[in-house]
């Protein structure tokens, strides 16, 4: 009998807790996972918040999907919601849309050009005390419109969305023509820092490409022109037909919360180069032995740049040490680098242009948008003794005379699979 | 009264578990608010003046007779009547602790993991296993947390690492003084109150075989949860930096929701909310005992059992006298861990001053 009672006491014990259950589940069945949201200005100081919706399977081949991977696939539902912030547009948009709507599994977070150059404190002020957002979503800038971005949304050869942006955010997976790091932990912190220059992902929608209108120009008569460097374009200008009519190469600078500009992926990155957040990645270089032609290496940092300031009352100098290597692996160059003094003359050349691209956009950052990109501040800071007198400096104030020093050094280690150019046989010349 | 022994790993652990758990609240936003970048320093001053606490409880029952707890110990020291008071005030700090722990831990877990479960049943599904742990004792207390406390420590550490890999703010402890120097080494001094919990050690050291294990017992515990309170809010730092760091709800689950390796690891946080849950537990149901103890040796009750459940309800109707989360955190901040240590230092160390005077006194009439 005693036993019994005990059992009996002990029933609701084990049950109760497991009650919590009944008003939280999560039944994936009926919720419906966010991917993107993006966010553009409302005509009535307002936003107009996009959400790309994961397509679930079933609802995918009701909607006339082709399961065999037929390109009218759909794998995202898209649709807008005007709101004064993100909780009411999810509750709003929740009255037409059946499925549970939900944040914990969304991957990016889009800001529209137009209110990134207006601000976007106000909406990172609501979505980051959101408990079902992460900070570990992605935040890109685009060009033009976050919604129009949203509905270009269209994987070609990828059709599992998740996996989709795993890729297309991952700079190591494109070539690390965005910043390292953009996720919207990296984004508030650095914004939540005076004077520090946030920076996201550049992207652009290319409705040109989607309509199948972008042309490549053919063959250009000017035969002396100059091979461009393609990592001097933005999201949006690229020379390109067909895939994915999204770009993503660059990145936008923040100054505060307004938008300042864009950083070409060159110069993109450069600025991970100066972080310390270099990424293995092929650049391309003007050719020393021809202006005209270029040379690709495939570079990768020594080791992590030195940063050293001195300050001196309101007088700040930084001085950055870069150690650089690589491989060359793409020149039409008649001229053979294995050679030691070729090999010099290479590397002379690439710390030279490596040191004109840095010091440009030191300039185009630090200089001309007041904006600090590479977190010079956080060493300035430490060079007093408490946070009031640091606050009272206004390094925002003091970015602009900043003065910097550039110590760039270039090795080049290997050559690729061959040694010396390919030449035509008739021009071969044996001495 | 029961007085099964424990041994000094059980000790070290509960000791640990009481202390530590603190981690899991908002307790590194609360330093980083009055410290800015310089948190960690009051969090080490705070861990090297926990000593003083041990000192005490131990000067406190060396001088009451053997086998003494701080409660009898601080009765036959200073009289039925003062000891009494002193007593009662060691039972509002056990129970207030009790209470707001069970309060703040319900708002994580309702803010957080269980938005839409009711706060009333998020907090009775936890005093309940938190009842029946403290019902079966400090013997089995100290053998769960001893099975526990590596768990704990562990997951802490792993997600610490994690969130370092995941995002590391050079110069994140700079400027050196953060607020300012003075105010920086007083909220040292005042925040020594985060170790207040090795109160504990009162009920504990007596139930140790030997005397010569209380020292072993004790600085194993100091080191261990001084360790962990300084690096929590050292890593923190580096993470959340200032002014991110004042910002942030819960900073140990936050930590844990950026942990984020590539597409296979992440979203670990639910992996480490059953440790932080356990955790939680444990220290409310030492808490409870430690409340129920103090009330049952008070009314020289024999047993501590009958006690129990009966605090356990008035537990939970006074964690729901704060009127929201944010009143909750601001009594354990403003009172508990700002007067907690005339409570865990004061009170003791005087206690010790004043046997000291009656035995020499004693000495000199015999």
């Amino acid at each position: 009998m005693r036993r019994f009672l005990r059992a009996m006491l002990a029933l609701p014990m084990v049950g109760l807790p497991l009650l919590s259950g009944c008003w939280d589940r999560l039944d994936p069945e009926n919720m419906a996972f966010i991917m993107a949201v993006g966010v553009d200005p409302g005509p009535s100081s307002n936003f107009i918040y996009t959400f790309a919706v994961a397509m679930p399977k079933s609802s995918n081949a009701a909607a006339g999907g082709d399961s065999s991977g037929g390109s009218q696939e759909q794998i995202v539902d898209v649709f807008s919601q005007e709101a004064s912030n993100l909780t009411a547009a999810l509750m709003a948009s929740q009255s037409y849309v059946a499925r549970r709507l939900t944040l914990i599994h969304s991957k990016v977070f889009v800001l529209g050009e137009s209110l990134a150059r207006k601000g976007v404190m106000p909406v990172l002020g609501e979505v980051v005390r959101n408990d079902e957002f992460r900070r570990t979503v992605n935040v890109i800038t685009t060009k033009g419109r976050a919604d129009t971005f949203i509905h270009s949304i269209k994987p070609t050869m990828e059709k599992d969305i998740n996996l989709w942006f795993e890729l297309e955010l991952d700079p190591h997976n494109i070539g690390a023509v965005t910043p390292h790091h953009s996720r919207f932990h990296d984004f508030i912190v650095d914004m939540e820092q005076p004077g520090t220059g946030a920076t996201t992902i550049l992207s652009a929608a290319r409705p040109d490409i989607e309509r199948g209108k972008a042309r490549i120009a053919d063959e250009d008569s000017d035969k002396k022109a100059s091979q461009p460097i393609e990592g001097d374009q933005y999201a949006g200008t690229l020379h390109r037909s067909g895939e994915t009519p999204i770009d993503f190469f660059g990145s936008a600078v923040y100054r505060g919360e307004r938008m300042v500009g864009f950083l070409t992926a060159y110069e993109t990155i450069m600025m991970n180069m100066l972080r310390g957040e270099f990424e293995k990645t092929t650049l391309e270089f003007r050719d020393p032995s021809d202006e005209k032609l270029t040379l690709s290496i495939i570079m990768s940092a020594q080791k992590k740049p030195d940063m050293d300031i001195k300050r001196n009352k309101d007088e700040i100098e930084v001085s950055f040490k870069v150690r650089m290597e690589g491989d060359l692996i793409g020149s039409f160059s008649k001229l053979d680098y294995t050679l030691p003094q070729n090999q010099k003359k290479l590397e002379t050349s690439v710390e030279e242009q490596l040191r004109d691209r840095t010091s440009k956009i030191l300039d185009k950052t630090m200089h001309q948008w007041s904006t600090d990109c590479f977190h010079i501040g956080n060493h300035v800071r430490a060079t007093f003794p408490t946070l009031q007198d640091w606050y009272a400096f206004k390094w925002r104030d003091h970015i602009k005379e900043t003065k910097y020093r550039l110590d760039i050094r270039f090795q080049m280690r290997r050559h690729g699979d061959q040694v010396g150019p390919a030449v035509e046989g008739d021009k071969m010349n044996l001495k | 009264m029961n007085t099964h022994r424990i041994g000094v790993r059980e000790t070290a652990s509960i000791g640990i578990i009481f202390i530590i758990a603190k981690i899991f609240l908002p307790f590194q936003r609360s330093l980083a608010e009055i410290g800015g970048t310089a948190a960690w320093i009051i969090a080490l001053i705070a861990a090297m003046l926990c000593p003083l606490t041990w000192w005490s409880i131990r000067g406190v029952l060396r001088h009451a007779s053997g086998g003494s707890t701080l409660i009898e110990a601080t009765e036959e020291i200073w009289g039925p009547w003062l000891g009494t008071i002193w007593n009662l005030v060691y039972f509002t700090f056990f129970f207030t602790i009790t209470f707001l722990v069970l309060r703040e831990f319900s708002e994580l877990l309702a803010s957080d993991i269980l938005p839409r479960t009711p706060m009333n049943i998020i907090m009775i599904a936890m005093l309940i296993p938190i009842a029946v742990v403290a019902y079966a004792g400090l013997e089995a207390i100290g053998r769960f947390c001893w099975s526990a406390a590596g768990l704990i420590v562990a997951s802490v550490v792993i997600v610490l690492m994690g969130g370092l890999m995941t995002h590391f703010e050079p110069d994140a402890l700079l400027p050196f003084w953060g607020t300012g120097r003075s105010q920086v080494l007083s909220l040292g001094l005042v925040k020594s109150s985060l170790f207040s919990e090795m109160l504990v050690f009162g009920f504990l050291l007596p139930r140790l075989r030997k005397t010569s294990q209380w020292p072993k017992a004790a600085w194993w515990c100091m080191s261990v949860s001084a360790f962990t309170i300084f690096i929590t809010t050292f890593v923190y730092l580096f993470v959340f930096p200032y002014p991110t760091a004042i910002r942030l709800n819960v900073p140990m689950f936050e930590l844990s929701r950026l942990v984020i390796f590539g597409r296979w690891i992440q979203r670990l946080e639910s992996v480490f909310l059953i440790s932080w849950l356990i955790c939680a537990v444990v220290k409310l149901a030492i808490g409870l005992y430690c409340s129920a103890a103090t009330l049952s040796q008070m009314m020289k009750l024999p047993k501590v059992q009958p006690v129990i459940f009966p605090l356990a309800l008035l537990v939970y109707a006074c964690s729901i006298l704060p009127g929201s989360e944010m009143e909750a955190v601001l009594w354990d901040g403003q009172y508990l861990r700002t007067y907690g240590s005339l409570v865990s230092i004061g009170i003791p160390m005087l206690t010790w001053l004043l046997g000291m005077i009656k035995s020499k006194l004693k000495g000199q009439q015999t």
